[in-house]
């Protein structure tokens, strides 16, 4: 009876305080629906007519009803939609829950019989109420614009819905989290900071984290470019939000992630309001713990930013970079939460959990995490090798298909080189060790990536930069690059020369500069009229004895030098080595190009030379083949 | 009925209520007098809910007051900064209020507006803080509470406004039996409204007595002596403050004025009268024994 009793009145208070909130924000509420209505439903409204009469948006590439009704969502759900309900969430968390803020309405609302809890949950649901029904109603009338306007296509509708879905559960998560944080405060101020904190200092600290392991540690396998967004916004859902409509693909954990985290920050919410004192309004003594985070946070980025800025490749001036934006990042923002310098000193001590933070975490990294860098399978276990090199290129190693390039996925099983590659792994490995232990971060890209076949049917794999400015001595690097890519078999498998025939070669480019001609070419006419077969294979075969991919290890000022390109068209026959090498059925080459150097002189001269005589130049602009002159 | 058993609240490392014991019963005016930071405030808080005990115990009616709506739903605070919301009138307040508190009488309301003449569709924030104060009991009155907690409730309101407020207050608590509880530094107005007082320092109670047994209670004494006796023979009484000026003596003495004057008869004075004291003289006088005075207090600067 009494739960019951508890039960029916807590019910009662919760539907006081939601209704009466609900009530007072409607027109606040109304003020977001106006709003998005001008920014979607409005525009259509007035756009479609435009759209059917064949006139096109400005950034539109198409006239076509259907394809700028998508153009336009795509741009306006996130840029105004979202934007608008994320900017409404902070606004009604602001006024549903600032009066825990102000000692005056802290001795009002706390006098009143109404339970914390009741009180809580029935701002929240009004809040969430209040930011969900502008958005529900304006995508309702947009879809009815849409469909008015003959467009009802079933993907359409449901990539609109998935979209209104986003914006409902990121609207109510942004309002959630600031929620935490608004209890978890004593001023506004403080909500905003940690707010702020969380959400640019949380992605930027994974961001800095994910690069400074990726270019730390010779050999990680991993691309600084290639950033984890979904991890980095993990905590913070104001860039979050955005991730959803303006990437094609989120993972499958993406949505119940949101969904437990609001939960979680709307229980934790509750348990923190009923358990906070009602003197903390206004007082910077409120539950320490988001300043505690958002500052580590917000130090951690700020140190290795100014380190990665001004250290790269430098230890002590990695360090110092490190220590002095640390300092600087933790004291400016002490002083924001303390309103002064009050509270510095005793914060030190939270600057010094920061500092054995780092030490461990780049202490790791440094010397080598754990033996990542000096790790190198034995022989007996490897079955193949895959050499991939953006530098010391015999020629080129892709192809184009469908208008995607494709790189050539060679790998080497001769024993030999499997031990050539072993001997420069490890020879790069010593250099590493020998110049640049304990390693610091350096944004070089991965000039070299060896990928190990295992028999046991594992891989491992390692990339290393062969090319920094901020590195000296990178010949030996290069040399010992060189010692892979002069490999016979890696040559055989890593460059198109040797997976085409003849019969491939659509259009031969002879340099210009160097070269005597400086023409292009057509030769898939000339071996269409049946002459001269062997010509050609005269090319590919000098081509594949003399040429060189390209001249970072030559003088490049050597005039000797000249360049021949040749453009393969063609199908891809099953069963071939180029099929295997691509790794996946294609059925044809479009437009494929590699380009090759040799000196002048030699024997490709020499064939380029007869070529040049019996073929006709190409007309790129004409899409016949023109017959050469009998 | 409020009990406070062993209460106890701190602010930081500030003790605001130092194990405080004592009660307060129905159905009567209890003032609440003390120095600037006695614990007033902090206790009419306590009470109403808004502050937890951080140990002891504050009951009212047997029940704790902290997160208990049924208690709560009994009680009216009026802080001495009232709260309204932004752009609010009081007929929004009254609306606000009225779905709270279960008791809420709109007759009263409409009767408290009429009487206090303030105008329901004003804005509250445009009102002066006297005005503010008037919409505050407009609110308390209609809300028909078990008890009300006022603090400073006197600022700001004109001698008119003033008595007017007494005067409800009486009416309420014969008619319902309403308890109120006045946190005030206006002692004039409280000796006239109170029945009780009870007197705060540093977060405890230095008195807590009816007040006219404490006026009975404390005598204020003029007597001339030729010449003047030491104090030591002035034993046994119990005296609160002792001033000379040439043969002038004068006392304050806790005990009854019988006593007091058999005891200054027996010691052959030139003259001796009993005086009205008023609770302000009470308050300092107990104030100068807590070492709360101008003395001390300079004394203190000087050091």
């Amino acid at each position: 009876m009494t739960s019951r009793t508890s039960f029916q009145t807590k019910r009662l208070e919760f539907c006081k305080a939601f209704h009466w909130e609900l009530k007072k924000n409607a027109g606040i509420s109304g003020l977001l629906a106006a709003l998005q209505f001008l920014c979607m439903p409005l525009i259509l409204l007035l756009e479609f007519p435009q759209w059917k009469e064949g006139r096109k948006l400005q950034y539109a590439s198409t006239t076509k009803p259907l394809e700028q009704y998508e153009s336009y969502l795509k741009l306006a759900i996130p840029a105004f939609v979202l934007s608008l309900s994320l900017l409404f969430a902070v606004i009604f968390c602001v006024r549903l829950f600032g009066y825990m803020q102000n000692k005056r309405s802290v001795d009002l609302y706390h006098a009143l019989p109404v339970g914390r809890g009741s009180m809580f949950l029935g701002r929240w649901c009004a809040g969430a109420v209040l930011l969900s029904v502008p958005v529900a109603l304006n995508f309702g009338i947009t879809m009815w614009v849409a469909a008015a306007n003959g467009i009802s296509s079933a993907a359409l509708i449901k990539s609109t819905l998935q979209a209104m879905g986003w914006v409902l559960l990121f609207s109510v998560a942004v309002f959630t989290f600031c929620s935490f944080f608004v209890v978890c405060s004593g001023s506004m101020m403080d909500t905003f900071l940690s707010v702020f904190g969380i959400n640019v200092g949380f992605p930027l600290t994974v961001y800095l984290g994910y690069f400074l392991t990726a270019y730390t540690v010779p050999g990680m396998a991993i691309s600084g470019g290639d950033a984890p967004w979904q991890i980095m916004t993990l905590l913070a859902p104001f860039p979050a939000a955005y991730l959803p409509l303006s990437s094609d693909t989120v993972s499958a954990g993406f949505l119940p992630w949101w969904l437990c985290f609001t939960a979680a920050l709307l229980v934790g919410a509750l348990l923190v309001y009923r358990k906070r004192k009602s003197e903390l309004a206004e007082s910077q003594l409120a539950f320490p713990v988001p300043k505690i985070i958002s500052r580590f946070l917000l130090t951690i980025c700020g140190g290795l930013t100014l380190g990665l800025i001004v250290g790269q490749a430098n230890l002590p001036l990695f360090l110092t970079g490190v220590a002095a934006g640390s300092l600087a990042v933790h004291t400016a923002v002490e002083a924001a939460y303390s309103r002064g310098f009050q509270g510095l000193k005793k914060s030190f001590r939270w600057y010094a959990a920061f500092a054995v933070c780092f030490a461990v975490f780049y202490g790791v990294f440094a010397t080598g995490c754990f033996g990542y860098d000096t790790a190198v399978p034995e022989e007996s276990q490897i079955e193949s090798v895959s050499a991939q090199t953006l530098v010391n290129n015999s020629g080129e190693n892709f192809v184009v298909v469908e208008g995607k390039t494709i790189y050539l996925k060679p790998k080497m099983k001769q024993a030999e080189s499997i031990r050539t590659v072993l001997q420069a792994q490890r020879n790069i490995i010593s250099w590493y060790r020998k110049n640049s232990f304990p390693y610091v971060p350096c944004s070089c890209s991965n000039d070299l990536t060896l990928t190990y076949h295992l028999k046991d049917g594992r891989t491992i794999t390692r990339s290393y930069s062969l090319f920094s400015e901020f590195r000296n001595q990178q010949e030996a690097l290069l040399k010992y690059a060189d010692s892979i890519t002069e490999l016979a078999e890696y040559r055989s498998k890593n460059d198109v020369l040797y997976f085409f025939g003849p019969q491939d070669i659509n259009v031969v480019r002879i340099g210009s500069g160097d070269s005597p001609s400086g023409k292009t070419l057509d030769m898939k006419s000339y071996l269409l009229s049946g002459r001269n077969l062997p010509l050609a294979q005269e090319l590919m075969e000098a081509l594949r004895s003399e040429s060189f991919g390209n001249v970072s290890s030559l003088d490049s000022n050597n005039s000797g030098l000249a360049s021949v390109e040749l453009d393969y068209r063609g199908r891809i026959v099953p069963g071939t080595e180029l099929s295997e090498a691509l790794g996946k059925k294609y059925p044809y080459v479009d437009g494929t190009s590699s380009l090759y150097y040799y000196r002048k002189g030699g024997k490709v001269d020499s064939v380029l030379q007869k070529i040049t005589k019996e073929l006709t130049p190409y007309d790129e602009n004409s899409e016949q083949m023109t017959v050469p002159a009998e | 009925m409020i009990e406070a058993r062993g209460l106890v609240k701190n602010f930081g490392k500030r003790t605001a209520l130092d194990r405080m014991t004592f009660r307060i019963g129905g159905k009567s005016v209890f003032g609440l007098v003390g120095s600037n930071g006695a614990g007033k405030s902090t206790f009419l808080r306590t009470v109403a809910g808004i502050y937890r005990p951080d140990a002891g115990k504050l009951l009212v009616d047997g029940e704790e007051p902290f997160e208990n709506s049924g208690i709560k739903a009994r009680i009216f605070f009026i802080p001495d900064y009232p709260y309204f919301f932004p752009q609010a009138d009081l007929s929004e307040m009254g609306r606000f209020f009225s779905r709270i508190y279960p008791h809420w009488d709109w007759k009263c309301f409409r009767e408290m507006n009429r009487i206090f003449q303030l105008g329901e569709k004003t804005r509250i924030s445009d009102m002066s803080k006297g005005m503010q104060r008037q919409a505050a009991l407009i609110c308390a009155f209609s809300a028909k509470p078990d008890y009300l907690l006022l603090d400073e409730i006197f600022d700001g309101l004109d001698p008119v406004m003033r008595q007017l407020l007494k005067k409800l207050v009486s009416e309420e608590i014969s008619a319902r039996g309403m308890t109120a509880v006045i946190a005030s530094h206006d002692l004039r107005e409280l000796e006239d409204l109170c029945d009780h007082i009870g007197l705060f320092h540093r977060g405890g109670v230095l008195l807590e007595e009816d007040l006219d047994e404490l006026r009975l209670g404390v005598c204020k004494v003029q007597a001339v002596f030729r010449p003047m006796p030491n104090r030591s023979e002035f034993k046994p009484l119990d005296i609160i403050r002792w001033e000379t000026h040439g043969s002038l003596l004068n006392l304050v003495v806790r005990a009854g004025k019988e006593k007091v004057l058999a005891r200054l008869n027996s010691m052959n004075p030139v003259f001796v009268e009993v005086l009205p004291l008023t609770l302000e003289e009470v308050f300092i006088s107990e104030m100068e024994v807590a070492g709360y005075d101008i003395e001390n207090i300079l004394s203190d600067k000087k050091a």
